[in-house]
């Protein structure tokens, strides 16, 4: 019972741990202070740390008094898990191969691949789909508004 | 050249013609199809308006914006499902129609409150914002720092139920737009050496990330069944109704604006209380929840009220109100336009052109509702399974496209993630990125106010200007924690175990 409690309480507890390791590691490290400073002036360490211990204040009591309340909340296992797996994994060889076959072919093979064989529609609509809106993209953004996607370095 | 000829040269651009009411159909039928949002459309179709003239790029945008909000009232009538949460009272009255045979005649009346609601909204605007822009001129540093503190404030209290929550993610927006190259000091701050993060973190991959992929992810994750919509029949929303629903929709437009002009309050919050009020007063009051047209005009008055009016704020003062202005301020930076008293000093005829786009928007809402009413159905009808690919497919393309590296597109995604993790927390993302988007003004305005006091915090406080600001952030903060305190006590009284 106290998990789920803690459950209900943990977006106070990621606020009051990210505060700390802001002020006691990332700021430190990651914001150095200049050589000299303008005077009058708040240096850059000034806003991180006051966000630092904003969060850590607010993280606290938020935590303590929804653990306190007695709210519960339970996170339930996602159903479709490996469904979501395979679509990341397709997205990601997507991403991997784009540089060599370029973003809109491997976007409209990305969109097949997903329509069809992760969400099982059929596919001679999600190819007619994804070849539709692959080229209606290319027309519009790369030929008419001549924003630059990569082509890919297997077509030279 | 004079003002009305520039008015007019702005006005006759070829890609505005063309654009505005193609951005207006575009967001009526991704308000129609359950699962995707206005913010998603907005924040994915933003990227590619950059590459257009200013005045198109943000009005392609509020184009959007506007015609989704009618959009989400579709399948709230047809499917029970809101289209978007500004259409969750729709629901409540549009589906009885709609399964009593009326579903054109309450998707008519939707119509016609949507577009009254939406044109008194701009019509507050154009009567407001220039006012409000003259008094901004009389803000210094402190002041900007006391607004933005309040509007910040404001967001965090009306997004979530825990204002602390709120707050932190704002603290966690701020926080995201310090990483980057101190601008006074030239040191680097949370860049962990990498080269690309020296220029900040990118707003386009943040907005797409937290606002269009948790959907999809969260799509992926569970197994949803796309909803069958009623058909829509040859009923009509006749004068007769048009006289019985008008001072609903009145009434609804006018709580549209002045809760659309609040920043943080935006146009979910609006409709519950012009619904509400409606329930209330409306001659046909002892329909409600069984099919009551006022129900329907009332709703969709009122969070059409709020679309012009959320600019009031962004426009005068350059503090923007909700999501969508957020990502408006956003796009007008990029574009190299700074909302604000100094943009109605420095470019008025750009004002004043996109004030007359505003009312034709208004107008394309009306033809389009009419002209697509019999595909109204396919369209709220299609499956979600085919469409999330494509918007993947422009997401990626999106986030690539402005700064021409994967490195975007990586960071796109890894907010996805971060998106979906914040849902779980119930930290709530608008705050997020409204902090993000005010970060540099807030550290900008606070650093010059305390050049000009010489270091002196206490002078933050002073000034009958700023001392009214930080009142207001006083009043509501304590009035959130004490409605808190009065809730949770009454919940204790109720019932020994809290809700789950």
């Amino acid at each position: 019972m106290n998990a789920e409690r803690l459950t209900a309480a943990a977006g106070g507890l990621s606020a009051l741990v990210l505060g700390l390791l802001l002020l006691l590691f990332l700021i430190p490290a990651y914001v150095p202070e200049p050589a000299a400073l303008a005077p009058n002036a708040p240096g850059p360490r000034a806003i991180p740390k006051i966000i630092a211990w904003g969060l850590i204040i607010l993280g606290a009591f938020e935590a303590v008094t929804t653990f306190m309340s007695g709210e519960r909340i339970r996170w339930k296992r996602p159903e479709g898990l490996g469904r979501l797996f395979l679509v990341g994994g397709i997205i990601l060889v997507t991403l991997l191969v784009t540089p060599y076959v370029g973003m809109i072919p491997a976007g409209i093979v990305m969109m097949v691949a997903i329509t069809s064989g992760a969400s099982g529609q059929r596919l001679v609509p999600s190819v007619l789909t994804a070849l539709v809106f692959g080229g209606a993209l290319y027309l519009v953004f790369v030929l008419l508004a001549g924003i630059p996607v990569p082509g890919g370095s297997l077509w030279g | 050249m004079d003002h009305l000829s520039l008015v007019l040269q702005h006005l006759s651009q070829i890609e505005l013609i063309l654009l505005l009411p193609l951005a207006v159909l575009a967001g009526m039928v991704i308000g129609a199809i359950p699962g995707l949002t206005s913010t998603m459309a907005v924040g994915v179709l933003l990227p590619f308006t950059l590459f257009l003239d200013p005045l198109v790029g943000v009005l392609i945008l509020v184009g959007i914006g506007k015609g989704s909000l009618f959009g989400g009232s579709i399948s709230a009538i047809l499917m029970n499902v809101p289209g978007t949460p500004a259409a969750a009272c729709t629901v409540l009255d549009g589906y009885p129609l709609a399964r009593n045979g009326q579903a054109g005649r309450a998707i008519e009346c939707a119509l016609w409150g949507s577009f009254i609601g939406d044109m008194l909204s701009v019509v507050a605007l154009v009567l407001v914002a220039g006012w409000l822009a003259k008094f901004g001129q009389q803000f210094g540093p402190k002041e900007f720092f006391a607004l933005i503190l309040l509007s910040l404030m404001v967001i965090a209290a009306l997004s979530q139920d825990s204002l602390p929550r709120g707050i932190c993610g704002g603290l966690f927006g701020i926080l995201l737009g310090t990483v980057g190259l101190d601008l006074v000091n030239a040191t680097p701050r949370f860049t962990f050496g990498s080269l690309e993060l020296t220029d900040g973190i990118p707003f386009l991959p943040l907005l797409i990330g937290l606002f269009a992929l948790p959907d999809i992810i969260e799509h992926y994750m569970s197994k949803v069944q796309d909803l069958k919509a009623q058909p829509i029949d040859r009923s009509r929303f006749s004068k007769a109704d048009f006289r019985l629903t008008l001072p609903t929709i009145l009434k609804g437009s006018t709580v549209g604006i002045v809760m659309g002009a609040i920043p943080g309050i935006g146009a979910t919050a609006s409709t519950f209380v012009a619904y509400a009020e409606a329930k209330r007063s409306a001659p046909d009051r002892d329909q409600f929840g069984k099919g009551a047209l006022s129900g329907v005009a009332a709703a969709e008055s009122a969070n059409s009220g709020t679309k012009a009016a959320t600019l009031i704020p962004l426009l005068a003062l350059g503090v923007p109100g909700d999501v969508i202005t957020a990502i408006l301020l956003g796009a007008f930076y990029f574009h190299g336009l700074a909302p604000g008293p100094l943009l109605f000093q420095n470019d008025l005829p750009f004002i004043h052109a996109m004030y007359i786009a505003l009312f034709c928007a208004g107008f394309f809402i009306l033809l389009w509702g009419y002209l697509l009413k019999r595909w109204m159905t396919p369209i709220a009808s299609v499956p979600r399974d085919m469409l999330y690919p494509p918007i993947m497919l422009l997401c990626i393309v999106g986030a690539y496209a402005l700064s021409n590296s994967m490195f975007a597109v990586y960071t796109m995604f890894l907010f996805g993630i971060m998106g979906v993790l914040l849902r779980r927390l119930r930290i709530p993302a608008p705050t997020i990125l409204i902090g993000f988007v005010l970060s540099s003004l807030l550290e900008d305005n606070l650093r010059r106010a305390l050049l000009i006091s010489r270091g002196d915090v206490l002078d933050l406080f002073s000034g009958p200007l700023a001392l009214t600001l930080h009142a207001a952030t006083v009043i509501i903060v304590v009035t959130v924690a004490w409605r808190a305190l009065r809730r949770s006590r009454v919940g204790k009284v109720g019932s020994p175990v809290a809700q789950e």
